[in-house]
């Protein structure tokens, strides 16, 4: 009678044991918030040297950002996380990545403008803009929310903006990091990893 | 690091004794206490005693034509402290801002937004950090490069001021 207990007890314990053998190994748990159904993703939008289509980067993990120049605090805090991510891969995998900068504000940011932004944090970055209406629908595409605010005069404004990293793989949106969880280095390094 | 920026606002009978224009803008750190020492000795009237502890200001792309200084405030007095702006030589205008934070579509939106004047309550600090408040160095007359020190002074409400050397860093 007195063992009786131990029964259930060790019932339960086998049970955890083969549940974690079960496991799958060495399968990456995401930091960031990974799309149950990626959503193919593709635009043609204003490079230094002209036109440049998501898709001639078919081969690459793509980080998005959506920002603009004028910004000194949130956007700069972003490209600087993606700074460290990227030059925290190594050679080979950094060739496999690409860091895309779009400024929503085509007014004051021409492609130039925004390339020498991008290029300023790593120079593989790319900075692109387009005409207002293809940005619009760009943003459109990502779910990026953007305004003007604060409206002082011509070329005298700030933008708020959706300050989301977005993953994109063989055209497809794939995973998402928010503003706070992209300066996880460490980890935002494994989920690129893990994604290569 | 490790240098920290006083003001020293001590009751009537002791800021007497610095005729304007002479009083200096950056007290050392023991005359600052001492003088703390004779305003409580003097009569316990409420004043307020900003203090820095500096951070740094951000460096930026060339062709951006502003950025943002970081630094922590305190108020070591007894009255509420106001700040009501700073200037620089290496920018046109500087002003305080505060990040906006709101959802939309399930995401993240960030901007910012320009204050009048901010106030550090007695004994409190506020950061001025990314993702909270920053400075914004509006109208860069040149830029900046990674090392140099840029000099700010911070103006408050009372009339006081403090200089606050911050180097230039991109982080």
């Amino acid at each position: 009678m007195k063992a009786k207990p131990l029964v259930p007890i060790l019932l339960v314990l086998g049970l955890v044991a083969v549940a974690y053998l079960l496991l799958p190994k060495g399968s990456h748990s995401f930091y960031g918030t990974r799309l149950l159904n990626p959503k193919p993703v593709d635009f043609v939008l204003e490079g230094p040297q002209g036109p440049v289509r998501l898709s001639d980067f078919q081969d690459k993990l793509v980080l998005i950002f959506f920002g603009y120049v004028h910004c000194p605090d949130v956007c700069p805090t972003t490209l600087l996380a993606l700074k460290r991510a990227y030059e925290g891969l190594s050679p080979k995998e950094q060739e496999r990545v690409q860091v895309v900068f779009i400024s929503v504000d085509p007014e004051r940011d021409t492609p130039g403008v925004s390339d020498q932004y991008a290029k300023a944090f790593n120079p593989s970055f790319l900075g692109l803009t387009g005409s207002p209406e293809t940005i619009q629908e760009v943003a459109r595409t990502f779910g990026v929310y953007y305004q003007k605010t604060q409206y002082r005069g011509p070329g005298e404004y700030l933008v708020d903006h959706t300050a989301t990293t977005f993953v994109v793989k063989e055209g497809q949106l794939v995973l998402l990091f928010s503003p706070d969880k992209v300066e996880e280095t460490e980890k935002v390094l494994g989920d690129l990893q893990a994604l290569l | 690091m490790g240098h920290l920026y006083f003001t020293c606002r001590v009751p009537f009978p002791a800021t007497a004794w610095y005729p304007k224009g002479v009083k200096p803008l950056l007290w050392p750190r023991s005359l600052a206490s001492g003088l703390t020492l004779v305003g409580l000795l003097l009569g316990g009237a409420a004043w307020a005693q900003a203090l820095a502890t500096p951070g740094w200001v951000r460096l930026v792309p060339p062709v951006v034509k502003d950025t943002a200084a970081y630094l922590t405030l305190e108020n070591r007095g007894s009255a509420p402290l106001r700040l009501v702006g700073a200037e620089t030589e290496v920018a046109q205008r500087v002003s305080i801002h505060m990040d906006h934070r709101e959802h939309r579509g399930g995401q993240v939106v960030l901007g910012m937004r320009p204050l009048p004047h901010l106030d550090i309550p007695p004994k409190g600090k506020v950061e001025f950090r990314p993702g909270k408040y920053h400075l914004m160095l509006e109208g860069l007359r040149r830029p900046l490069k990674a090392g140099e020190k840029v000099t700010l002074v911070l103006k408050f409400q009372d009339g006081s001021r403090l200089k606050v050397i911050l180097p230039v860093e991109m982080r």
